[in-house]
């Protein structure tokens, strides 16, 4: 290793890709995608993760994806196999709830949520895992072990006390899940380890954790003053009253719009701490990944999706919103059956093609520009000590997230 | 002569400087010191990436953990023109002639799950469903069509029509038939104002008719005729089978499209495309069904043929469509069956009668 000492101890990450040569793969891709409907998507996302992973080198080596669009689209067919039944189920129970049965639908909802949750997490999880399993970087695997059983009750239990504690829990939530994530993620035979408080993380929390006492401050002086029994029943005839009540109606709003605001800036925040904080043995990862870029970029992709949406809400409502009871109970006047199919189209065509492209080309790829071009790390030549691990990983991959629209590209 | 590249032995993450050459069959990598380090078979050396093959250079040994890199300004022609499986791949890859099968069975299967497993599903389900609850779901679904239809004309006079002589009329021939055809719920026909030709069967017995069938009607024997059709796809649960059935397909076809942003509401307008009425088969035993009862009843039942050629011939557009988009396909031969099963030569009312029926929405 007499070489590895010429080289100076913080080493950047590096970006090769154009968003030229992007465009050209993802307009390829997307086109493929749009034509099969959607069931191409599966050797599109390969591509694309294959390109952006070559595209980034550490220490002059690329890392390299070894993933199959088929593994992706077996495992796509397999819980097809599971979530299809399960969902037919779903959908019968729910269509022979009576509408007056109220105790029983409230526990239908509930307990579809808890099992959404459930998959949402277990399907993040192992779509990690084999994203990991088929990760290269000289030749040598990642790898992610710990159990999807353990990081579900820990999500859990996290969620409840998040809940209970109005959402001040939130940064402690996120960070403990990734200490897991990150404490079972292995390159070769080695595993990462996560250094970081998340009592550091909670001022950038903040805004949107304000936000949240205002939203349920209003809601508690809302159900004492206008509440059931209370002295003063709400009258909308009362000039007083009804002052009153805008005014409480605008402070929601203005707390509700910073909210979102902070938690787009906390989102940033957080993924540049969790990526600060990784560590191999000795190698410790740094990251300044810019807010006001990103929000910038993710702002000019939503207003150029919005504006595609509009127009062709423009060339089609006036026929559908007709004709909108005939819809629901399958049974049009064949005039508008033409309008429908031309909806449909559009449709598809926004939301397989143009959608993901738009966002894809200027928003994601900038997340992966920013995310590799801002990480450094220090004492990088732990790394190379990593020795080729055994388990290859899981054979299938990512039905699960697939299904629930979950992980990036 | 021997060019410099980076080798990772696919053992640890090291990378070292090696000189490559040529040798025979193989390629051998030696280090500073000419030892050799490893040495691979030409014919076992593969892209790391097919799909980039430009500079710097990326190779793998088949069936190894190992890579080779060559320098940026080498594009490698020295050792490639002599690789004869550098697209080759692994044992684990799957072929195309799999692929082809793979792919034709997920269409068959998909198609299976549409015209087999949906309607064989959605009909067992249907049994299980007691008729009582039907009948709650059936109002339910009465009364929000009725309040969407209000609200699509606010303000337009009432929505309902009510004159109580017509309704009269009506209930009398729809109890008639329904006792024939013994339906497991008791029948409500609501006429709702709205100029389309059509009348609709929700579930639970509940029937609606908009008022531009009435206005289409050349004979009350028409209006009876499609009454007639209707109770007959109450008699066989038609409409909850229906409901079952695009429940399922949006779930599919929401499924297949896949992670996209709304594939959800995609899949609710695709579905109502695919599953978009009742099918041929159902319309058939429906007709059957109610010609049979009008026979016993001692009714013509030409009349609904009649109605449904005149309806076909006014919305060209039916013919255009293919018949899997259409509500009531194949007009022609459903006519000719209705004429070849007509018996009766009844009249479902007096004229007296139908002029009261014309007024229904007065």
């Amino acid at each position: 290793m007499d070489q590895a000492q010429e080289i100076p101890t913080r080493h950047p990450l590096a970006f090769h890709a154009t968003r030229r040569s992007f465009a050209k793969l993802l307009l390829v891709n997307s086109l493929l995608t749009l034509l099969t409907l959607g069931i191409y998507r599966f050797w599109a996302k390969t591509s694309i993760r294959r390109y952006f992973w070559r595209n980034v080198s550490f220490l002059d080596d690329p890392l390299e994806y070894t993933g199959t669009g088929g593994e992706l689209f077996v495992g796509f067919l397999i819980v097809i196999a599971v979530l299809f039944p399960l969902g037919m189920i779903y959908g019968a129970i729910q269509t022979l709830v009576p509408p007056d049965a109220l105790y029983l639908s409230i526990t239908l909802e509930v307990t579809y949520y808890l099992v959404l949750f459930a998959l949402l997490q277990i399907g993040f999880y192992r779509a990690w895992r084999y994203r990991m399993s088929r990760t290269r970087w000289r030749g040598v695997r990642f790898g992610l072990d710990g159990s999807t059983w353990t990081y579900l009750r820990l999500a859990a239990g996290w969620t409840v006390l998040t809940a209970v504690t109005l959402g001040a829990a939130y940064p402690w939530m996120q960070i403990d899940l990734w200490r897991y994530q990150i404490r079972h993620t292995r390159l070769g035979d080695q595993s990462f380890h996560f250094e970081g408080n998340a009592a550091r993380l909670f001022p950038a929390w903040l805004p949107v954790f304000a936000a949240v006492l205002v939203n349920a401050g209003v809601a508690l002086w809302a159900a004492t003053a206008f509440g059931v029994g209370s002295e003063f029943a709400f009258n909308s005839r009362n000039t007083e009253h009804r002052d009153l009540v805008a005014m409480m109606g605008g402070i929601v709003l203005f707390a509700d719009a910073l909210g979102a605001l902070g938690f787009i800036y906390y989102r940033v925040c957080q993924t540049r701490f969790q990526i600060s904080g990784l560590r191999f043995g000795d190698a410790a990862f740094h990251s300044g990944l810019p807010f006001l870029r990103l929000f910038l970029f993710g702002v000019l992709a939503l207003v150029l999706l919005l504006a595609a949406l509009a127009v062709l809400l423009g060339i089609f409502s006036p026929s559908l919103i007709g004709n909108g009871s005939a819809l629901r109970y399958g049974t049009f006047d064949p005039a508008t059956v033409g309008d429908l199919i031309g909806f449909t189209f559009a449709l598809i065509f926004l939301f397989v093609f143009a959608a993901p492209f738009v966002w894809t080309l200027i928003y994601t790829y900038e997340v992966v520009k920013q995310v590799a071009i801002t990480t450094a790390i220090d004492n990088p030549h732990v790394l190379e000590h990593a020795a080729q691990s055994e388990s290859e990983g899981p054979r299938t991959g990512e039905g699960l997230a697939d299904a629930l629209d979950i992980g990036g590209f | 002569m021997a060019k410099s590249v980076s080798y990772n032995d696919g053992k640890t993450a090291a990378r070292r400087k090696v000189l490559a050459e040529i040798s025979g069959d193989d390629l051998v990598l030696s280090n500073q010191a000419f030892r050799e380090v490893a040495r691979w078979p030409l014919a076992d050396i593969r892209y790391v990436d097919p799909s980039h093959r430009r500079p710097p250079l990326r190779l793998r040994l088949a069936e190894s953990d190992a890579r080779i890199t060559l320098d940026g300004g080498d594009d490698g022609g020295w050792l490639t023109h002599k690789c004869p499986n550098l697209t080759k791949r692994g044992h684990g890859a799957v072929r195309w002639p799999t692929w082809v099968a793979a792919g034709i069975l997920a269409v068959v299967s998909i198609a299976g799950i549409f015209v087999f497993l949906l309607p064989a599903a959605s009909s067992a389900i249907v049994q299980l469903v007691p008729p009582a609850l039907e009948q709650s779901i059936g109002r339910e679904a009465r009364n929000q069509l009725l309040s969407l239809i209000g609200k699509a004309r606010k303000g337009a006079g009432h929505v309902e029509c009510t004159n109580p002589r017509a309704i009269g009329i009506l209930k009398k021939r729809a109890d008639e038939l329904a006792t024939l055809m013994e339906t497991p719920f008791p029948v409500r026909v609501s006429v709702v104002r709205l100029p389309i030709a059509n009348a609709l069967a929700l579930p639970g017995g509940e029937i609606v008719i908009l008022s531009g069938l009435i206005d289409k009607a050349e004979s009350g024997d028409e209006v009876i005729g499609v009454l007639a059709h209707e109770i007959a796809h109450v008699t066989r649960r038609d409409p909850l089978q229906v409901s079952i059935k695009q429940t399922g397909a949006a779930l599919m076809v929401s499924l297949i499209v896949g992670d996209v942003f709304g594939g959800a509401a995609l899949g609710g307008v695709a579905s109502s495309l695919i599953e978009s009425g009742y099918s041929r088969d159902a319309e058939a035993a429906a007709d059957f069904i109610a010609v049979t009862a009008l026979n016993q009843l001692g009714l013509t039942a030409r009349p609904l043929a009649d109605f449904l050629e005149r309806i076909e011939r006014e919305t060209p557009l039916a013919d255009i469509m293919p018949s899997f988009l259409n509500t009531h396909p194949s007009s022609g031969d459903r006519s000719r069956d209705i004429r070849d099963l007509s018996q009766g030569v009844g009249r479902a009312m007096s004229g007296y009668e139908w002029e009261n029926l014309r007024k229904i929405c007065d």
